[in-house]
């Protein structure tokens, strides 16, 4: 098993020592930034790693490497394809902010504030020596929430919290570390934050990538959720396009494609 | 000289001893009218150095004992600041959201002295944000006439100070603290509003705001729900207020 679903994970949760969780204000989240944000909290170790501290110790080092690695890629991709109008998009790392496992700290008020203040993804980890599965192997549970899905679609939250447990190659800590889910979920947060402010362009881009992530994700083993936000993404592109052929102040490169049958609404 | 001529001379003499005798009685007379008299006049003439030192007595306990007051106020105002900043100081350090909370609440208890702290936390991060709002609802609920004057100003601030998000927040905490004079302020917020579709005019109006270019279509429909929910809780009261029951600002 490479993803964790909920049930499981809930149990996993019961039986895992140690787990840290404090939810510590993040300043860099507040202030006067137009930028969207790429919200990375803390990858806390367990406090009884005994043993095993040196390689959870390193699994964190490869995790917060490649998710850095990753989100700097999406970075210089935003900027390179020069979308109009131009938009900022920064890492915001908060250190010492250690959500709970399940994340049960981003309540519908805490989903509006992290909204209004452009963060399109937060990503957390708690570091785990296995007594579950494999044996003594460290694996990483990360999670996931993405503020606009769960802002704007309270009925889908499913789409907007997610947990993956890291390798996901059966335990490999040697192996490459891959977290396409990350680029996915932050695509996904800036294209239905760049629909709800008429920036077309953008909005077009990010769920086009979001779906390659997506798809991306569901071959290194994805979970029914992932099929799900992949029909969603489908559907919010096509109305983006829609939107954007309405619209009278839009005068850019989709007012020229064909119209088109979304089907479910958004 | 003969007896008839000293007769005549004597007459004279009597004469005038009559005449000086009738100027001296009339001198007198006059004299007498001119005699001092008591009067009110007398009367204040002869108490105004009492009624002075009695009055500059008054007076002196009366400012004294303001100004004692004044003093002990100050004091009281010392101790308070000395109180906030201790929470203040827990408030920034805290580690988790409850905490947080708990400091915010403790610091709401100081009224209209929590204010502008727990204001400027409105533009933390998200902890900070809720936990400030938090508190800023119960001091519009101990304090709202202070309260609501801080908000309204914050709303017309001329110095643009404050970004969009610290405007929604406060839009929201007007609706719970009861801040019915301000419903014409509210009123005019959401008229500014209701021509944004179109770019230039979202970008004139963003200008309020001190981070005017975060403002975008996105936030906008939002932001007017929330001065209209505002602003019908406010009509609410305004209506209950009306009706006779007891109001704050009436």
């Amino acid at each position: 098993m490479v993803e964790v679903n909920r049930a499981a994970f809930a149990v996993m949760l019961l039986f895992a020592p140690g787990l840290a969780s404090a939810l510590s204000d993040c300043a860099a989240l507040g202030g006067a930034s137009d930028a969207y944000k790429v919200v990375m909290d803390e990858l806390a170790l367990p406090a009884d790693a005994g043993a095993a501290t040196g390689k959870l110790q390193d699994l964190k080092n490869r995790l917060a490497f490649t998710l850095s690695l990753q989100l700097q890629e999406f970075q210089s991709d935003v900027v390179s394809k020069k979308i109009t109008p131009s938009i900022d998009l920064g890492l915001v790392n908060c250190v010492n902010r250690m959500p709970s496992p399940g994340g049960l700290e981003f309540d519908a008020q805490r989903v509006r504030t992290l909204n209004n203040q452009r963060v399109v993804v937060e990503l957390w980890g708690n570091l785990l020596a296995s007594s579950v599965n494999d044996a003594g192997t460290p694996h990483a549970l990360i999670g996931y929430v993405i503020p606009p899905m769960l802002h704007y679609l309270p009925n889908q939250a499913t789409l907007g919290r997610f947990s993956v447990q890291y390798p996901k190659n059966g335990g490999d800590v040697g192996g490459t570390l891959r977290l396409p889910e990350a680029t996915a979920f932050a695509l996904v947060g800036l294209g239905l934050k760049a629909f709800k402010a008429n920036k077309y362009d953008l909005s077009t881009w990010a769920f086009g990538r979001s779906e390659a992530s997506i798809k991306q994700a569901q071959d290194f083993g994805g979970t029914a959720e992932l099929g799900t936000l992949l029909d969603y993404v489908k559907v919010a592109a096509c109305e983006v396009r829609e939107k954007a052929r309405g619209d009278a102040n839009y005068a850019g490169p989709i007012s020229l494609t064909p119209r088109e049958h979304c089907g479910a609404s958004t | 000289m003969d007896t008839d001529q000293h007769l005549a001379a004597l007459e004279q003499k009597v004469d005038t001893w009559l005449m000086l005798d009738a100027r001296l009685k009339a001198i007198e007379d006059s004299l007498k009218k001119m005699a001092p008299k008591s009067s009110v006049r007398d009367w204040i003439e002869t108490l105004s150095p009492f009624i002075i030192a009695i009055t500059v007595f008054a007076i002196g306990f009366v400012f004294k004992d303001s100004v004692v007051q004044a003093l002990e106020r100050e004091k009281l105002d010392l101790s308070y600041v000395g109180n906030v900043r201790d929470l203040i100081k827990n408030f920034d350090l805290a580690q988790d959201q409850s905490s947080a909370d708990s400091n915010a609440i403790a610091l709401a208890m100081y009224g209209k002295f929590s204010l502008v702290p727990l204001i400027e936390r409105l533009q933390g991060g998200d902890v900070a944000q809720l936990a400030a709002e938090r508190g800023l609802r119960i001091v519009g609920s101990i304090d709202p006439a202070a309260a609501c004057s801080a908000f309204t100003k914050i709303l017309l601030d001329p110095a643009r100070q404050y970004p969009w998000q610290t405007h929604n927040a406060v839009v929201r905490l007007m609706g719970a603290a009861d801040c019915v004079p301000a419903i014409p302020v509210l009123d005019a917020y959401l008229a500014d509003m209701g021509a944004l579709d179109d770019p230039a005019k979202l970008k004139k109006f963003a200008q309020r705001y001190s981070n005017s270019t975060a403002f975008d279509t996105e936030n906008v429909d939002l932001f007017k729900q929330e001065v209209r929910d505002a602003s019908s809780i406010l009509n609410v009261s305004r209506e209950r207020a009306d009706r006779g029951e007891k109001a704050w600002w009436k």
